[in-house]
């Protein structure tokens, strides 16, 4: 009877022990959540958590569309190369497609290249404007790469093709329709010799940038043997608001 | 006693648990966690009156914590999903429930016998 009553007590403790550290975490977590003003309770303000539950929802929506293009854009890419090795009248069609392509920005490249970092240098009140990356310093790099025979540049994740343009909008840079801020990491894909050559060139681009006394950290050029470059991510054609065709 | 100073001891660890950990709900999830949280109060005092009441049985009060909290967030969820605002309706039914539930331990810690009071026994 008496280890029985024991056990029992034991029991007791065991449970009103679990129940105790179970409902401390659930408060702690939700004083931290109300501590930090996200949390909607119950008679705040619901609209936020739908608002936030159908932005999440539609996030996640977007996500999937996204990867779904991606396998679609590969297996696109797979049956053209399979038609290039099976030859033929479409063959050639098809490579000097796919080099269009390339030239154009549409698809994703992978290959061996190199990879310079600009960023930023340390602000000033009086004399800001000298610190910052500029657009030019973004454009004579790209357009160094492109004359050395750059097959596809890339600026952080913004791809740079012929129609893109790269262009100052107050403290941060557009390449294209993306906005970008510093560190820029340019990647190029090409003879990586010859690619490291032409921006390490006295006098070049990124000598000019180093030696204008601009507080710019300007990384030395490497070569990487893989080197990923995104496709363009916006409409290659510009839409207008006038809905003129 | 003895149980109610390591429950308490285990409330502290609880608590420090949820603050060292770094887990957030996302913001929706908010408002289930609190109506559990009222849920889980009402289990925990209605344990505590069926202790006083000598009535206590650890299985119906584990059950029932778990049950009870994962039901309340599960009933809110549901009324978010239809539209209607059915954690209200939790807030009330266990805001009158833990009332009672006070309002009879008082009385048997006052009198230390039991006075009918409310129907239920273990209130889970």
């Amino acid at each position: 009877m008496k280890v029985n009553t024991r056990n029992q007590s034991t029991r007791n403790i065991m449970a009103w022990t679990i129940v105790a550290v179970v409902f401390g975490a659930m408060m702690s977590i939700q004083y931290h959540d109300v501590e930090l003003g996200g949390a909607a309770l119950w008679s705040g303000s619901p609209d936020v958590a739908s608002v936030q539950a159908r932005l999440a929802a539609v996030r996640t929506y977007n996500n999937q569309l996204e990867q779904k293009m991606g396998r679609i854009t590969k297996q696109v890419l797979q049956l053209q190369n399979q038609a290039i090795a099976q030859g033929g009248q479409t063959a050639q069609i098809e490579r000097q497609l796919s080099a269009a392509r390339i030239l154009a920005g549409t698809v994703p490249l992978v290959g061996p290249g190199v990879q310079v970092t600009i960023s930023d240098g340390k602000m000033d009140q009086v004399a800001m404007a000298q610190f910052i990356t500029h657009d030019w310093d973004l454009r004579s790099v790209v357009n160094e790469l492109f004359a050395a025979g750059a097959d596809a540049v890339a600026i952080n994740q913004a791809r740079v093709t012929a129609a893109t343009g790269i262009f100052c909008v107050g403290p941060v840079v557009r390449v294209g329709s993306m906005r970008l801020g510093p560190p820029f990491v340019i990647r190029a894909i090409g003879s990586s010799g010859v690619l490291r050559a032409a921006l390490d060139l006295p006098g070049g681009p990124l000598d000019r940038l180093r030696s204008a006394n601009r507080g710019l950290s300007v990384s030395s050029p490497y070569a990487e043997s893989v080197v990923k470059i995104p496709a363009y991510q916006a409409p290659l054609v510009p839409q207008g608001n006038g809905g003129t065709t | 006693m003895r149980t109610m100073i390591i429950a308490i001891f285990g409330l502290l660890i609880g608590l420090v648990l949820g603050l060292a950990v770094d887990i957030h709900l996302p913001v929706q999830y908010s408002a289930y966690l609190s109506v559990a949280i009222l849920a889980a109060v009402d289990t925990i005092f209605g344990g505590i009156r069926a202790m006083l009441e000598h009535k206590f049985d650890e299985r119906i009060f584990l059950t029932g914590f778990f049950s009870n909290t994962l039901l309340a967030a599960l009933l809110a969820f549901i009324g978010a999903s239809l539209g209607i605002d059915l954690t209200l309706a939790a807030v009330v039914a266990f805001g009158v429930r833990i009332f009672n539930n006070l309002a009879s331990i008082r009385h048997l810690l006052l009198f230390r016998k039991k006075i009918p009071f409310h129907n239920s026994s273990n209130s889970c």
